[in-house]
C-alpha cells in the first residue's frame, strides 16, 4: 500500500530525466508530479499510484520539452563498473532504438516496474509488451555480439 | 535478462544525482496509513447491525448449548456458518449494488477496504469462538480443543465457500449464493449430528482437524485469490 518516497522520487526522477536531458528541469517536472500526487491526494494503491505518477510526469515533460527529437542519450554522467567498450557500444546502439522502446527499456530493466503498471500505461496487454520487451532486448543483444 | 547487460543498462541510463531532493522531501514528507491503520479506521464503517447480528449470534449458540435446552454445542455449532456470511458479505455487498467501478476509483482500493473490514470481523469472529468454547466443552463435557475444532471448521468452511463465490458470482445473485452456501454449511453439521452422531468421538477427531487445516487453507488461498483479482480487473 505504502511506497517508499525516497525511491520513487529517484525512479520519476530519472525518467524525466531522460525525457528532458536536463538535470535542473527534470527536478523541477519531478517536484510538480509529486505536488500534484499530494494535492489530489487520490491515489493510495501501489500500482493504481505508480501508474497515477509516470503518466503526470510523461505529460509534464511533454509540456516542458514538446519537440519529437531524438536527442542521444547524455554523456556526462561518468560510467563506472561496467566495461567501457560495452557501455559504448550499448549506449550507441540504444541511440539507434525509437524513444519509446527506449523509455519501455528504463521503466522495466532499470526502474523494475512490475509489467501491470507498465500495460495500463502503455495501454497494451502484459503479453504484448513482454514480447516488445524481449524483441528489443534481443536487438540489443545481437547488436552486442 | 542477463546480469551484465542489465548492469549496463543501468549505468546508460544513470542520472546525476538530484540537488533538491532530500529538502524537497523533508518539507513534503507526507505520513502514509499503514495496514494496522486502515484496519483500525474500517472499524467505524462497519455497520451497526453487522455488529448486532454478529453478538445475536453468540447469544443463540450460548442458548442453545445451555444446560437448560440441552441441544448440545453439535447442533449450536451450526450456527457459526452465519457468522461467517457476515463477514464474507462486507465481500459480496459492493457488487450485489454493482459499485465496483465507483470503488476502484476510490482513494484505498477496494479490495484493501474490503479485506480490513474482513479482518475486523473475522478477528472479532474469533474472539466470540474463542469466548463460546470454555462453557460449549464444559456443558457438553468434551475438551476445549476439540470443541474449538467442531465450532471453527463449519465458519472456516462457510468463509471459504462464501469468497469463492463472490468472486465467481456476479451482481444481485450473490449474497443469496452466499446465504445459500451457509445455508448448506449449516444443514451438513445438523445432518451429521442426526445421521452421523459417530463422527464427533473422540477417534474422528483427526478427520475433524484435517477438514479444518483445509478448510484453513480454502480461507487464506481464497483472500490471496481475491487481493490477486484487483489486477485482473485494472488489466
Amino acid at each position: 500500500m505504502a511506497i517508499d518516497l525516497e525511491d520513487q522520487y529517484d525512479k520519476i526522477y530519472r525518467y524525466c530525466y531522460y525525457r528532458l536531458r536536463d538535470r535542473e528541469r527534470a527536478e523541477d517536472v519531478t517536484q510538480e508530479t509529486f505536488l500534484r500526487w499530494f494535492a489530489s491526494d487520490t491515489y493510495r494503491d501501489r500500482n493504481q499510484l505508480l501508474q497515477y505518477l509516470y503518466t503526470v510526469a510523461g505529460h509534464l515533460c511533454t509540456d516542458e520539452f514538446r519537440r519529437p527529437i531524438s536527442l542521444p542519450l547524455p554523456e556526462d554522467v561518468p560510467d563506472r563498473e561496467t566495461d567501457p567498450l560495452l557501455s559504448i557500444a550499448l549506449r550507441a546502439e540504444l541511440d539507434k532504438l525509437a524513444p519509446g522502446d527506449r523509455e519501455l527499456l528504463l521503466l522495466r530493466c532499470v526502474n523494475g516496474e512490475p509489467m501491470a503498471v507498465l500495460s495500463r500505461l502503455y495501454g497494451q496487454s502484459r503479453f504484448a509488451l513482454r514480447r516488445r520487451l524481449n524483441g528489443i532486448l534481443k536487438t540489443l543483444r545481437d547488436a552486442l555480439q | 535478462m542477463d546480469k551484465k547487460l542489465k548492469q549496463a543498462l543501468a549505468e546508460a541510463y544513470r542520472a546525476p544525482a538530484p540537488e533538491r531532493k532530500a529538502a524537497f522531501l523533508k518539507q513534503h514528507r507526507r505520513r502514509e496509513l499503514c495496514r494496522w491503520e486502515l484496519v483500525a479506521i474500517q472499524i467505524r464503517y462497519i455497520r451497526w447491525w453487522v455488529w448486532a447480528v454478529s453478538l445475536a449470534l453468540f447469544g443463540g449458540i450460548l442458548w442453545m448449548a445451555s444446560p437448560a435446552r440441552g441441544m448440545g454445542g453439535w447442533y449450536a455449532a451450526a450456527l457459526t456458518p452465519f457468522l461467517a456470511l457476515l463477514a464474507v458479505m462486507e465481500n459480496g455487498r459492493a457488487r450485489a449494488c454493482q459499485m465496483e467501478e465507483l470503488e476502484l476509483a476510490c482513494r484505498m482500493a477496494r479490495h484493501s477496504v474490503v479485506l480490513a473490514r474482513m479482518v475486523v470481523l473475522g478477528l472479532f469472529h474469533l474472539i466470540l469462538l474463542a469466548g463460546l468454547t470454555p462453557p460449549l466443552a464444559a456443558w457438553g463435557a468434551v475438551g476445549i480443543a476439540r470443541t474449538g475444532v467442531y465450532l471453527l471448521t463449519p465458519y472456516l468452511l462457510t468463509a471459504a465457500l462464501g469468497m469463492e463465490l463472490t468472486r465467481r458470482v456476479r451482481g444481485r445473485e450473490c449474497l443469496p449464493a452466499c446465504g445459500g452456501a451457509a445455508v448448506l454449511v449449516s444443514m451438513l453439521g445438523v445432518c451429521l449430528i442426526n445421521f452421523r452422531p459417530e463422527l464427533y468421538q473422540p477417534e474422528h477427531l483427526p478427520l475433524w482437524g484435517s477438514a479444518l487445516a483445509l478448510a484453513t487453507l480454502a480461507a487464506g488461498a481464497e483472500i490471496i485469490l481475491s487481493w490477486k483479482e484487483r489486477e485482473l480487473q485494472w488489466n
